[in-house]
């Protein structure tokens, strides 16, 4: 009962944010130099043009009756036709949203794979060479621009060495598998970065603490401690970390697509942008903004139901 | 995007380590000297560089690196280190402008936020919770279609972008400052809000903001690097780190270093950038 209510009230707070997020989005539309129309259709539109494009966008009304159209419009879940395309945005976004989704669950794997190995490493031989050159690493990695980590690794790895190919995805799971890996290969290295400090000091902790004492006087050593008595409970705190390596993970890939030519929504972004299709780019905001939210709402779920300290407030 | 590096600086660097301390200076003199070198590369470039950073010479393009061209020529048969040179100019300088202006517009509103309590801080916390609801790179293309091409927009929405961080990190030191005794005095003594404010709490939370700036450059200038390597940052001949990773993309399998030396520029800074952070880090917990 508890629970619900809680879940009730975050429920609440999404979709109060997620208003702001739709009303900021709605005053940059107001604010874009000569208004959308000519913003859309560019200088060299004549002002009879402008006039009919603001007559079927409805720009020409006052702004109360646009916003509220606006609002009508989004709660039917209608975020207009992208002007590129000619087509819903809806329907345009949802074409190039599997070869996104594709890469960010690949990441997760990838991700989750070396940073619980480098993790366990450095926190097993705390204070040796090997602990000093995990966690040196973050250092390094956070100042490296995905975009550049990608270009090297498609000179390394598809251009010197012809591995993987440079770019785009082929078809079927083994294909995606093999033409996905650089790009979500360059994701994981910024997202571990962030978690590899994090999980070492939990493991840490956990590891000097009486129940895993307890294991090792039981006879306990080595993968089967870690696996069972320490890695779920020191991955705890990591938890929390995971919706900034969401937010991460999604400005990142909307990037590395321009690298590795993936036709995703990221390419879709930098398109619509150049383009100035407001619509569209506005589209993507709003739904990444409602991704995110939504991951940050289930995390806390998640943590509430890993930890049961965490109280329900 | 900048969020992220909270949870980085948040984590206690080595605090546990029983040589850390000595570690964590000599730290601190390689990350100064660092970040050093390249404020000094960025104000001498025009006497360091062996060339015209815009100079074309075609028939000598794509140049591989020898004596009179340490680094090489791009494919206009520019000189690839004079324009690395001259791109931490632009770099370093949008960066640390951009960077200062998102950390005075957070630490002011951080400041009023957490000082006037109750209804101006429901609202600034709220839009934060909306800022941070877009992925960094999205709101800076919507911020950046509103407000045009150039510099200054793009300073502009590197600050709007990247307050909050800052925002935050005062906000909750305000919140324990305030409540303190000597706020209490100052107040009782008849100082009116804005010189309790600027006197006597700004002094005591400040210097967050300032350890927090020294990793936010590095995203920064990453989001700088990023927008011109889509092609719309700087725009060119202009020299800029991103582009330039970008303009030597095409020419990845024969001629690597013209994208491989710009983004070691830009890891090297945020290697110097991140150790100097540690170090401050460090030394604020004791």
């Amino acid at each position: 009962m508890q629970r619900l209510g809680y879940l009730g009230r975050r429920l609440g707070y999404v979709l109060i944010t997620l208003w702001g997020v739709s009303l900021l989005l709605f005053v940059m539309l107001q604010l874009l130099p000569g208004g959308p129309a000519e913003a859309m259709l560019g200088i060299t539109a004549t002002q009879q043009q402008v006039d009919a494009l603001n007559q079927e966008l409805g720009l020409d009304r006052p702004v109360v009756a646009q916003y509220v159209d606006y609002m009508g419009r989004l709660i039917r879940g209608d975020l207009g036709d992208s002007l590129v395309f000619g087509r819903p945005v809806v329907d345009v976004i949802g074409d190039a949203l599997p070869a996104t989704l594709k890469l960010a669950v690949y990441v997760v794997a990838l991700s989750t794979l070396s940073t619980v190995t480098l993790a366990t490493l450095a926190a097993s031989f705390r204070g040796r060479a090997i602990d000093h050159v995990i966690r040196a690493l973050p250092l390094i990695g956070v100042g490296m621009p995905g975009f550049w980590i990608g270009a090297m690794l498609l000179f390394l790895f598809a251009l010197t060495f012809p591995f993987f190919p440079a770019g785009g995805i082929e078809e079927g799971f083994a294909g995606a598998l093999r033409s996905l890996f650089l790009p979500a290969l360059t994701l994981a290295i910024s997202v571990s970065a962030i978690l590899i400090r994090s999980l070492r000091r939990g493991l840490i902790d956990v590891l000097e603490s009486d129940h895993v004492l307890t294991a090792r006087a039981k006879g306990l050593r080595g993968v089967r401690l870690v696996v069972r008595h320490v890695l779920p409970n020191a991955a705890i705190p990591t938890v929390t970390l995971m919706g900034l390596v969401f937010v991460s993970l999604l400005g990142g890939a909307l990037i590395v697509e321009s690298v590795f030519a993936i036709p995703g929504v990221g390419q879709l972004l930098v398109n619509g942008f150049k383009r100035h299709d407001m619509p569209l780019v506005m589209g993507i905001a709003l739904l990444s903004a409602a991704a995110i939210l939504l991951v940050n709402l289930l995390i806390d779920v998640v943590y509430s139901l890993l930890d049961p300290r965490v109280s329900l407030r | 995007m900048s969020t992220v590096e909270t949870a980085i600086v948040a984590e206690p660097a080595g605090a546990e380590e029983p040589r850390g301390r000595r570690r964590r200076s000599v730290a601190l003199i390689v990350g100064t000297s660092i970040v050093g070198t390249y404020i000094l590369a960025a104000v001498l470039a025009p006497w360091l560089a062996p060339y015209d950073p815009l100079a074309q010479d075609v028939p000598n393009a794509l140049a591989a690196p020898s004596g009179s061209h340490p680094l090489g020529t791009d494919h206009l048969g520019r000189d690839v280190l004079s324009r690395l040179l001259h791109g931490s100019r632009v770099d370093l300088l949008l960066g640390m402008a951009a960077a200062g202006a998102a950390g005075v517009l957070g630490t002011v509103l951080g400041l009023v936020a957490g000082y006037a309590g109750r209804s101006v801080d429901v609202v600034v916390t709220r839009v934060m919770d909306v800022v941070q609801a877009l992925p960094g790179i999205v709101l800076l293309l919507v911020l950046l279609l509103v407000l045009g091409p150039g510099a200054g927009s793009i300073i502009a929405a590197l600050a709007l972008t990247g307050w909050v961080a800052y925002a935050r990190l005062v906000r909750a030191s305000v919140l324990v400052v305030r409540d303190q005794d000597f706020t209490s005095a100052a107040r009782l003594a008849g100082l009116g809000h804005p010189r309790v404010l600027f006197r006597h709490v700004l002094p005591n939370v400040w210097i967050q903001g300032v350890i927090y700036m020294t990793s936010d450059i590095v995203i920064i200038i990453g989001a700088i690097a990023a927008l011109g390597y889509l092609g719309i940052g700087i725009q060119a001949p202009t020299p800029e780190w991103g582009q330039m990773i970008y303009d030597g993309q095409a020419f990845l399998a024969s001629h690597w270093w013209l994208s491989a030396a710009p983004g070691l520029a830009i890891v090297v800074l945020g290697l110097g950038l991140a150790l100097v952070s540690d170090a401050l880090t460090d030394r604020a917990r004791r």
